[in-house]
């Protein structure tokens, strides 16, 4: 399982069709509808873990805490669906989430998930050595790799550094240092800084304050990277105009495309489309309201309090690239963080886990368990 | 090339970029031959996409030009009442 898992995230990450509508996005997705439902239906239900102990198993209650608030936010999704207005984005969008949430359960299944970070540092570097070529106008399509937006490169790019890391890869690690560079995502530096400082904090607590306290100094250095200041002042007015959009129950699962020009006042509609609120949290929000929001938090502090310190950067990284972009709606970012929050919060458990344990326990208590099973496996040469 | 677009849309409905693509695409043309087929793309397509300004603003258009003045009146304020700031649409009459 941990093998294919990382497979399908080495071609999550690398694949592309050129000269189609969402060239990066449309094929990761595709990729990810097919995958993603045939491995939980067809090998995580038989997949034993070779080192998790009976009682880690026998002590799994998947009733309680993350599996409850992501079912319940699943659910409310789909209730959510009465009360859209364009069916067509909903259920493109509630696909995904449940995508999403097959990632979560392959990951809770996951005992070791460094393989998945060296698989993605391999992606990375693949579009590192494709942005490359692209500057050197080599490579014909664009100039953010194979990821169509710079920032969907930056930010993947930098949650490969931190996994590389983690897994005391520093040479890919290196090899991922292009992509964020290259593509000049204001949003992937500020998450590895504050990651950094994040780190530094849990080891040496006054070279953190030194570091946070330049990287406070320096941030208004940041409007003169990439775009510039322009973007900064769009992000701002978009903002505003969602936040006018605002309400309790949220105007249902895909509906921001769709709905936000309606209360826009201060963005320009008619010049941009903007499917995203460019702010992971405010479009939570705006799409399932508050309760959706809380639902997505109990989420969010479950997966962050179980998780050790290095998944715990790794989904520092996530959160604060959503903070001025929607990583949570990009299959590469999303993909990678719900395998990272599903193995945080399950540890190798799955599911299945109490059937698993009830059956382990039958075993135990009937001794003669093994010879009926031999003489199955004989009688089954046989005929 | 239009039915090309068309048989995209009924296939890829979930996608927004492939759904509105004949809207679009008749929303760049004025052609006399083409005009009452445009209007009912552009208006099953609204259907789908109620409050993006740029359709409603096309569908303006190809009314004008169809010389229905009321019904492009009507499709031009839905157009200003979803794109309030834009200073483009203000500036037209």
């Amino acid at each position: 399982m941990q093998r294919l898992t990382a497979w399908l995230t080495f071609f999550v990450g690398v694949t592309y069709f050129p000269l189609i509508s969402g060239a990066a996005t449309a094929p990761r997705w595709a990729l990810l509808s097919i995958a993603l439902p045939v491995m939980l239906l067809a090998f995580l239900p038989y997949s034993r873990d070779e080192h998790s102990s009976v009682s880690d198993v026998t002590n799994f209650n998947p009733f309680l805490g993350h599996h409850l608030a992501g079912g319940l936010f699943l659910l409310y999704a789909t209730i959510s669906m009465l009360w859209v207005e364009v069916w067509q984005d909903a259920l493109d969008a509630l696909w995904k989430f449940y995508l999403l949430a097959m990632a979560f359960a392959i990951g809770s299944r996951l005992n070791d998930i460094r393989h998945i970070y060296i698989a993605f540092g391999y992606a990375i570097t693949t579009n590192s050595v494709v942005m490359i070529t692209q500057v050197w106008g080599l490579w014909p399509f664009g100039g953010a790799g194979l990821f169509f937006n710079p920032n969907f490169a930056g930010e993947a790019a930098a949650l490969a550094i931190i996994g590389c890391l983690i897994c005391r890869r520093y040479l890919l690690a290196a090899f991922c240092w292009p992509s964020v560079v290259l593509s000049g995502s204001r949003g992937a530096l500020l998450a590895l800084a504050i990651v950094g400082v994040v780190w530094l904090w849990q080891h040496k607590r006054q070279y953190a304050v030194i570091a946070g306290s330049i990287i406070l100094v320096c941030s208004p250095l940041i409007q003169f990277v990439g775009k510039g200041g322009a973007s900064i002042t769009q992000r701002l007015d978009l903002w505003t105009d969602v936040v006018q959009g605002l309400t309790l129950f949220g105007h249902g699962v895909g509906s921001f495309g769709v709905m936000f020009p309606k209360f826009a006042t201060h963005v320009d509609t008619l010049a941009t489309h903007f499917d995203h609120a460019h702010n992971d949290a405010l479009e939570i929000i705006y799409e399932f309201g508050f309760i959706g929001a809380v639902l997505v938090g109990t989420l969010v502090f479950a997966a962050m309090r179980a998780a050790r310190e290095a998944e715990c950067l790794i989904l520092c990284t996530f959160i604060v690239c959503g903070f001025a972009g929607f990583s949570l709606f990009e299959p590469v970012t999303a993909f990678i963080a719900l395998l990272v929050a599903g193995h945080t919060c399950g540890h190798g458990a799955s599911l299945r886990a109490p059937v698993d344990a009830s059956r382990v326990e039958l075993l135990r208590t009937r001794p003669t368990a093994t010879k009926f099973q031999n003489d199955g496996v004989k009688f089954a040469a046989r005929g | 090339m239009a039915s090309s677009l068309q048989r995209a849309a009924d296939m890829f409905p979930l996608s927004r970029e492939i759904r509105l693509g004949p809207a679009y695409f008749y929303g760049r043309f004025r052609d006399d031959r083409i005009t009452r087929l445009s209007i009912n793309t552009l208006e099953k397509s609204i259907k789908s996409a109620p409050y993006e300004p740029d359709l409603w603003f096309n569908l303006a258009q190809l009314k004008q030009f169809s010389k229905d003045e009321v019904g492009a009146q009507a499709a031009l304020a839905k157009a200003r009442l979803y794109a309030p700031a834009s200073a483009f649409l203000r500036a037209i009459q």
